[in-house]
């Protein structure tokens, strides 16, 4: 099986498949969705992904960065929790303004990526592992402050955020298309920018030429734990009340659309661009389940195939010689 | 005594894409011999060896073992008809003893088909005083020495009953007095019955071991001599083809001294890895550290570029102390570091070579922190040129170059820093003879364009042809340092491996 | 005798166990009336069994090099397949059997895709585990959704039952414990682990078949997480939702504690044994003092990224000393 599963991943390779195809298929899915579902192509309907999207562009961010980087950081879903729940915290029981609330929130989350970025970068521990534990510890912090809460609705002016519009688009839909463009050009061209993907190829060799890599994951962790922070507050806006599990899977959901879109668990590898259609494809395949009536508990062991599919080509494609 | 042969390589012939790696190669090994393959990189070695080995196949030929005609699939299959290969980096477990490194297959049984435990570390006590080895078989490996490892695990292959042992490079990284061990085990290996193929650059170790020396030339079979009937220089024209003067012979400069030190050194000292290192290096000299293995060199090295930290003393550029010290601020003060060891370190193996050259100078290359491409590139380009880097295009990557291009590449990545100060590691390891000399001419420039270089290296008749001055290490401090007319090799050797 | 206590003495686990120790009396002197007595012995071993079986499946997973997330899931999705098929009239074994057949079948997926996919083993188990999460939730839908309740009593023997006055499941405990701790310590088959999860390659270069073995070690891991999760199951008598859910994680650190490295190579069944009492006593201690299931998962938080820092610590405290850093 190896042999042929090598051979295709050297065809693979040399086809550059891995350029071009995330958008090729994407564009395909949505097609064939239009063309199939009636309901598919409205206004509404795409208008409400598209949205979804714009809630959710931020946590992918951080996690194509850190991937570039070789890395990983998988608390993102229960930052994202935390965020939400802990803001609406701030301002609805101790009744601290929305703008301070949100500001002492996004602090706190850096503070936790700072954490994940200490204990990954000084004691080359295992990102995985160590953001499950992070994760882990945030989801039940959530839990708690959720059951302290007891169940609120949101005050007005917080679940006014995720509402605000511009000429009658969410503004969170502007701000996805101009911060992903921005980056996606800062990352081709900048000097900064481009020293992630030195780190990612071969880190020895970037701390060999002067790259500052510890420093430089380390704000990496915190920048993706604060955009995580920023995302579960604009989520929690737009759902208007505390609920249980939000944000579960969001870590999952995030990789493999980074996947999805050419990143590699290998490092080296990333485009915000393409793990945003990552992420579009996702939602995309998501929605047309429901299109197609399939029973919501189906939800997990479609993220949780399309993750494996997405890793299988991963390591087909892009492992060197990492054996198991 | 009639000499068998155990090995026939017939009519072997291997293309990469345009590149014919070995052409018609055809020679035999036989029983009970210490048989040298010598080429430079690019020769048709490596290759060679990998097909008998099994990581390769050939495009045409066949292979002959112990008068059979095998076609070797992988390792593994070599493995199981008897040959087997010590590659440089080890393959030990790590977390598991010496005697189960010798025997990891567990052979000894107790009647009752469970592991028996005294009967492997009996039988590794055997193994071990067979070659005379002082180790104690349920030692656990981790705490061995690096020498000591690679004893073990070349004592597997004659546990496994490997007839034919591939050594690569084994003497590699080791210290004279290992070598001695590691040089005196595979004689004891030879007479024990078993056929050895060894490869290595080290002409008067391989003069001093082989029965029979075979040379390689760009992909063609040479000859193969008898080792009492060659010289080092009948080996090393044979080898390049043409009469070189002798690499190491060099006129050495008298040391400029100036009134005060470019870089300053003072009683450095790291817990468990140096102590007490003080030298001076002077401008636009070429300084040499030597010491075997484990006498602190390379480590010194890391810490002197801020790869790794110091505990005590002190480090002076131009009479200013350092106080901080990472290797971007070394870089700041116009130091740079070569990497002694390409595959892990100093190389970006699946980014261009244009890229790859960036790195460190991205500021350079940029205008308002945006890259210029077209600027990398005329920048790339004028170090192809320089130092006649074999390349076809800038994109192409350095997992595709040969490894003297490969270190040709890393020095120009180094060198185009514009330092003040280059700190060398071993700097022509594992390439061929003619890009070495190419090195070394580069290195002997330097100074000439106002930059002060320090070489670690490990081989003695480098650092003497390139320095003009040597300092010895030994247990992790400085010795001695010498200088003008007492370098040379025995005195050194005594410092560095004597009483 | 004094050479082996020494040994003992000088190995990573000895903090654990003391602190087990110390635990142990603490409780009992301190809160004597009610830990001892005999209600909570006997919760303790039922809620000991599967998770120490789990645990023989994982830390044989460790040794070798990899581990495996799917186990919780997988736990309860075998739990709520039997309940399931058992509802449907299927006699004891057979519904046993079908059980023990979800957890080979995950544990083949991820065997296959990790040994012979080269698939990296975190984020595959992952997948799994989400798979067996969903289809758990897809099992137990509708009215389903509180459990499926069980009535046939010979399946229920299995879990509730109990023989010279211990519960039977806990027999089954004790069984595959020696077992596993004999095959891994004195069989070259058991053996073989260890090396491949000191250095996989070298272990494939002496002939050692590592990838038929990865397939078999996962497979194992999944029959014995659905092993665990149809004694849970038979035990309540009802199939849960929340089966086996973060006890992956649990397991983990209950190995770690035993000994085992994530860098593979290092640790003894026995070991992931005494991890996880000392997590089970620990949870005890909580339960004691009423400290809230939300809390719980925060102190498991911590405790996992202390253990995995520390762990990793040691790793690279070694590799600095051998140079390879």
């Amino acid at each position: 099986m190896t042999e042929a599963g090598s051979k295709i991943g050297k065809g693979l390779r040399n086809v550059n498949f891995g350029q071009y195809s995330i958008y090729i298929v994407t564009v395909i899915a949505f097609l064939f969705l239009s063309l199939t579902r009636e309901n598919f192509f409205r206004y509404t309907n795409v208008y409400s992904l598209v949205f979804g999207l714009s809630m959710e562009f931020l946590l992918i961010i951080g996690i194509t960065l850190l991937l570039i980087m070789g890395e990983v950081d998988l608390s993102i879903g229960s930052v994202y929790a935390f965020a939400g729940v802990f803001t609406g915290l701030l301002v609805y029981e101790l009744e601290i303004p929305l703008i301070v609330s949100i500001v002492i929130c996004l602090t706190v989350t850096g503070a936790i990526g700072f954490v994940n970025g200490f204990l990954v970068v000084r004691f080359r521990a295992n990102s995985l592992m160590i953001t499950i534990g992070t994760m882990i510890f945030f989801r039940g912090l959530t839990d708690v402050l959720i059951n302290f809460l007891k169940g609120i609705t949101y005050p007005y002016e917080y679940r006014a955020i995720a509402n605000f519009k511009i000429l009658n688009v969410n503004f969170t839909i502007f701000l996805m298309f101009i911060v992903i463009i921005a980056l996606e050009y800062l990352l081709i061209n900048h000097s900064s920018f481009k020293k992630l993907y030195y780190i990612g190829e071969n880190t020895l060799s970037a701390k060999l030429y002067g790259i500052r890599v510890d420093r430089i994951k380390h704000t990496i962790f915190i920048v993706t734990s604060m955009t995580a922070g920023m995302a579960g507050i604009l989520g929690a806006s737009r759902s208007g009340q505390t609920v249980w599990n939000t944000g579960q899977g969001l870590e999952f959901k995030m990789i493999t659309a980074a996947i999805l879109g050419g990143a590699s668990l290998f490092g080296g590898k990333g485009s915000v661009v393409k793990s945003l259609f990552g992420l579009f494809l996702l939602t995309i395949i998501l929605n047309g389940l429901i299109m197609y009536s399939v029973d919501p508990v189906w939800t997990d062991v479609v993220v949780g195939t399309v993750l494996i599919l997405a890793i299988v080509f991963d390591t087909r494609i892009n492992r060197e010689k990492l054996v198991y | 005594m009639a000499v068998e042969e155990i090995l026939k390589i017939d009519s072997i012939a291997k293309r990469f894409g345009v590149v014919e790696a070995l052409k018609d190669v055809s020679f035999s090994i036989n029983r009970s011999e210490i048989h040298t393959i010598l080429g430079e990189n690019g020769a048709g070695k490596s290759t060679l060896v990998k097909i008998i080995k099994g990581e390769l196949k050939p495009d045409r030929g066949r292979l002959f073992f112990e008068g059979k005609e095998v076609t070797v699939i992988d390792p593994l299959y070599a493995n199981s008809i008897g040959i087997t290969m010590v590659h440089q980096e080890l393959t030990i477990f790590k977390d598991l003893n010496v005697g189960e490194n010798i025997f990891p297959n567990n052979i000894f049984k107790t009647k009752l088909g469970l592991i028996n435990k005294k009967e492997l570390l009996e039988q590794s006590r055997r193994q071990l005083a067979l070659f005379h080895l002082d180790i104690e078989p349920s030692e656990k490996i981790a705490n061995l020495s690096v020498a000591e490892q690679r004893i073990v695990e070349i004592l597997r292959a004659t546990a496994l009953k490997r007839k034919l042992v591939i050594l690569d490079e084994p003497t590699s990284g080791l210290n004279e007095i290992d070598v001695r061990i590691l040089l005196d085990l595979i004689k004891r290996l030879k007479s024990e019955g078993i056929s050895i193929v060894y490869i290595s650059h080290r002409i008067p170790e391989v003069l001093e071991i082989s029965d029979r020396i075979t040379i390689l030339k760009d992909g063609n079979y040479v000859s193969t001599v008898e080792k009492e009937s060659v010289s080092e220089a009948d080996l090393i024209r044979l080898m390049v083809g043409r009469e070189v003067e002798l690499l190491y012979s060099k006129k050495r400069q008298s040391t400029k001294i100036v009134e005060q030190a470019y870089f300053e050194v003072k009683d450095l000292g790291k817990e468990n890895f140096v102590q007490h290192v003080s030298f001076e290096l002077f401008k636009n000299e070429i300084l040499g550290i030597y010491g075997l293995q484990g006498s602190g060199v390379e480590k010194l090295s890391q810490i002197l570029f801020g790869l790794d930290s110091y505990d005590s003393g002190s480090i002076r550029i131009e009479g200013r102390d350092i106080k901080k010290h990472h290797p971007d601020q070394m870089m700041q003060h116009g130091f740079i570091y070569l990497s002694n060891n390409r595959k892990q370190a100093g190389l970006f193996f699946d980014m261009s070579s244009a890229e790859n050259m960036a790195c460190p100078v991205l500021d350079k290359v940029s205008k308002n922190k945006i890259l210029k491409r077209k600027e990398i590139r005329r920048y790339t380009q004028r170090f192809v040129e320089r130092f006649n880097i074999v390349i076809p295009d800038v994109k192409t990557k350095p997992k595709n170059l040969s490894g003297g291009n490969q270190q040709k590449l890393m020095f120009s990545i180094c060198l185009g820093t514009s330092p003040r100060c280059v700190l060398l590691n071993e700097p022509t390891r594992g390439i061929d003879v003619g890009a070495k000399a190419e090195i070394h001419k580069f290195i002997l420039g330097l100074p000439d364009e106002e930059t002060s270089v320090i070489v670690f290296s490990s081989e003695l008749p480098e650092l003497m042809s390139l320095c003009d001055r040597i300092v010895v290490m030994k247990n992790n401090t400085v010795v001695e340092e010498l200088t003008g007319d007492d370098i040379e090799e025995e005195r050194i050797m005594a410092l560095a491996a004597g009483s | 005798m004094k050479q082996i206590l020494l040994r003992i003495l000088k190995t990573k686990e000895i903090v654990v166990i003391v602190i087990t120790i110390i635990m142990f009396l603490i409780l009992s002197i301190g809160a004597s009336s009610t830990f001892l007595t005999i209600i909570t012995f006997e919760s303790l071993q039922a809620s000991i069994a599967p998770n120490a079986i789990v645990a023989v499946g994982m830390i044989i997973l460790l040794i070798s090099g990899v581990f495996d997330l799917s186990v919780g899931s997988v736990m309860g999705l075998s739990g709520a397949i039997t309940a399931l098929v058992l509802s449907h009239g299927l006699p004891a074994i057979p519904a046993v059997f079908v059980g023990l057949g979800v957890g080979l079948g995950f544990g083949f997926i991820n065997g296959f895709l990790v040994a012979f996919g080269g698939v990296n083993p975190l984020i595959v188990t992952i997948g799994t585990l989400y798979i067996g999460r969903g289809l758990v939730n897809a099992v137990m839908r509708g009215e389903l959704r509180y459990g499926i309740p069980i009535k046939n009593q010979s399946f229920l023997v299995l879990g509730q039952g109990m023989t010279l006055g211990i519960y039977n499941m806990f027999w089954i405990m004790l069984v595959v414990l020696i077992l596993a701790q004999f095959i891994t310590l004195k069989t070259s088959r058991g053996r073989r682990l260890y090396f491949i999860g000191s250095n996989y390659e070298a272990a494939r270069l002496v002939g050692i078949k590592v990838k038929r073995t990865r397939l078999l070690t996962f497979m194992l891991s999944g029959f014995l997480a659905a092993m665990a999760g149809v004694l849970a199951t038979s035990r309540f008598g009802i199939s849960s939702l929340y089966l086996g859910v973060n006890l992956e994680l649990k397991i983990i650190i209950s190995c770690l504690l035993g000994g085992a490295s994530i860098a593979g190579g290092q640790g003894w069944v026995a070991g992931s044994f005494l991890g996880v009492i000392f997590l089970a006593l620990i949870v005890s201690v909580f339960n004691i003092l009423e400290i809230s299931p939300y809390w719980q998962n925060i102190i498991v938080g911590i405790i996992l990224v202390f253990i995995v820092s520390l762990d990793a610590y040691l790793v690279t405290k070694r590799k600095k000393a051998l140079g390879e850093i």
